[in-house]
């Protein structure tokens, strides 16, 4: 927690650095860190690495743990990290997902260039500011019925768009096609439910976001066609999760796999790391639980696409089909996910564990959807609220090396209190004005702990993720608005 | 760092963290160890000074372990201020060891650990409470409690 202890590394290029299964008893496997000389050091200095050793002490893991350069300290899990484990000699770890089961990112595009949206900037931000419910202990505005709930937990985004949330097509356009198989509503607890049942379509806070957009620079034109995005258009990303229902779903499987952990013997260098081998009752209903939240997040995120698409077409004044509004992709970066990877050049069968990490399946994947099987998955890797964020695709060194997995985002670089101390939320709210950016939705204190500053720079860990030949970027999206919880 | 309780045997530290929040609490007995730790959260929330005490909460937990016994009580007051809306303005907390009254400082014995807790408080009124954190859940990274140095010590980190 803090402190500046040196960790073992050894170089293997530039941009991979190994942690040896010998530098700490206990470890089955290497560590493996994704990051540049620069970095590095901000990842030694906040004990990340520590986590990254820890976490390859997980029963059953296979290759590597594995850090992307957005890694930074969490508990238990790093942020950023990537383990895989064998389905039967394997543990699921609840805190290798992180409490926000299926925290996700999604983007929509909109028919509008930026100088047509500038008039009703403005109005737009605080139209959305009042659509969507953002903030601690914000209610949402679906009223559940009896029934509901469970249907939204199987459902997911199938359960949103059949509810009149979203159109048929948003289906064939998410990971999972937002509705992941072996959802088992029974196996989420009551208390579960109780917290999410008033949640059902709100943003959250912390760094959840909606930013309205604009593509500022396209990469690669033909990918960038293939996704539907076109220099200069303006795009909606929204970031978000399963809410309280999901934290919760996380802490009763923490709890319950500590016991088992602690049943079974198995000794662990953090408590936080408690498991459950994967064949295991706790481990079964883990995943079913896991499903299922990763489901509400889903509709959650859809619920708001909705929203945004009937603000776009009340602030302009036409139809939300004419502004086009169409959903690009949506995926996780914080899930458990069954898939077949490399391992040592050989294919097979793993759950793999993404905290703060994405899939990024590339050209030729099957279990990618037919619209972007030629092409590649496209992944949303959101920076600070005051810079860019990117839209790239793994390529098939990813699947090799990462069970096709890169890093989700900036990672933060100072602790809130830090953030608060250095940097004044209404200088800041300024400051981005002044640029341009319309913020909304987040008070001074919220605001500085978001700020800029308080972000490594994405773009450097972006540099890292393409020139380590993990992902290729497509296009550069850059703020006009953000709507903060 | 903020600290709470001007009285230097029992207190709490919050301890900085990249993107989450720890905090170390401290007493002459595991009751108020946990005592501290729960209001050590609850300011993280909202300050306890701007909470009136209006109503009442009744909170009973118990692990095999007092370190299980810190993230349980935790976790039950969290889970109140999320689905009541429950603030705290002040908290009374009674310990058991398994065997009998906690707080002399030894080593558990087996069995379960328990604590019952009182919390004053009232229910988030957005008018004139305005959070500072949303705090997502009670981590089990580095949960402790345990006696140190002659007084006992909680430690947690929660997930924000």
């Amino acid at each position: 927690m803090g402190g500046t202890r040196q960790f073992p590394l050894e170089r293997v290029d530039g941009f991979r650095w190994r942690i040896p299964r010998e530098s700490r008893p206990g470890m089955r496997v290497d560590g493996l860190v994704y990051a540049d000389d620069l970095l590095i050091r901000d990842i030694q200095a906040d004990q990340a690495l520590e986590q990254v050793a820890n976490v390859a002490h997980l029963p059953g893991i296979l290759g590597l743990s594995l850090a992307m350069p957005d890694i930074h300290w969490g508990y238990g899990f790093p942020v950023g990290g990537v383990a895989a484990v064998d389905p039967d000699e394997g543990v699921i770890s609840p805190g290798g997902i992180g409490f926000d089961c299926n925290c996700g990112v999604r983007v929509i595009t909109a028919d509008l260039s930026e100088e047509e949206l500038r008039p009703r900037l403005d109005r737009l931000m605080d139209a959305l500011a009042r659509a969507v419910p953002t903030g601690v202990g914000s209610h949402g505005r679906l009223r559940l019925g009896p029934g509901d709930l469970e249907r939204v937990l199987t459902g997911g985004m199938r359960w949103a768009v059949e509810a009149g949330y979203g159109r048929p097509e948003d289906l064939e356009r998410a990971e999972e096609g937002g509705c992941m198989a072996g959802a088992d509503p029974a196996c989420v607890s009551q208390r579960a439910r109780e917290r999410g049942r008033d949640q059902l379509g709100t943003l959250g806070s912390g760094n959840h976001f909606i930013e309205v957009g604009v593509v500022r620079r396209v990469y690669d034109p033909e990918l960038a066609g293939a996704f539907g995005l076109r220099e200069g258009q303006v795009t909606v990303m929204i970031h978000s999760g399963s809410r309280g229902l999901g934290h919760q779903v996380a802490t009763d499987y923490v709890r319950l796999a500590d016991a088992e952990a602690r049943r079974l013997g198995i000794d662990l260098p953090d408590r936080q790391l408690a498991c459950a081998p994967v064949r295991s009752r706790v481990g079964q209903d883990y995943l079913a639980a896991l499903a299922a939240a990763s489901n509400f997040a889903w509709a959650n995120r859809q619920c708001m696409t909705h929203w945004v698409r009937e603000t776009f077409a009340r602030v302009f004044g036409v139809s939300d089909r004419d502004l086009g509004l169409d959903l690009v992709y949506d995926h996780a970066h914080n899930i458990a996910k069954w898939e077949h990877v490399y391992v040592g050049g050989r294919q097979r069968r793993a759950l793999v564990h993404r905290k703060g990490a994405c899939r990024a399946f590339p050209a030729g994947h099957q279990q990618l959807p037919p619209r972007f099987r030629p092409y590649g998955q496209p992944v949303f890797v959101p920076g600070d609220m005051g810079r860019a964020s990117y839209v790239m695709v793994g390529t098939q060194r990813a699947l090799e090396e990462t069970f096709g997995s890169i890093c989700h985002g900036a990672g933060r670089r100072l602790s809130r209190s830090a953030a608060k101390r250095q940097i004044r939320g209404a200088d800041l709210r300024r400051s981005l004005a002044q640029r341009g950016i319309a913020v909304r939705g987040a008070g001074d204190a919220a605001l500085a702990e978001e700020a800029p500053d308080a972000y490594k720079d994405v773009t450097q860990v972006v540099d890292v993720v393409e020139r380590a030949g993990l992902a290729r970027r497509v296009a550069r999206l850059e703020p006009l608005g953000v709507l903060k919880g | 760092m903020t600290a709470g309780a001007p009285d230097r045997d029992a207190g709490y530290e919050i301890l900085e963290h990249t993107a989450d929040v720890g905090l170390e609490a401290y007493g002459p007995t595991p009751a108020e160890a946990l005592r501290q730790a729960a209001l050590g959260m609850a300011a993280l929330v909202v300050p306890p000074d701007q909470v009136r005490p209006a109503r009442r909460w009744q909170v009973h937990v118990s692990a095999p372990d007092p370190d299980l016994l810190l993230f349980n009580l935790l976790d039950e007051l969290l889970y109140l201020h999320h689905v009541e809306g429950m603030l705290v303005h002040d908290v009374t907390v009674e310990a058991e060891a398994p065997g009998g009254p906690g707080g002399s400082g030894g080593a558990p014995g087996p069995g379960r650990w328990s604590a019952r807790a009182v919390a004053r408080g009232e229910t988030l009124d957005p008018r004139r409470h305005r959070p500072g954190t949303e705090i997502k859940a009670v981590t089990l990274h580095g949960i402790a409690l345990r006696p140190e140095g002659g007084r006992w010590v909680g430690r947690v980190v929660f997930d924000l």
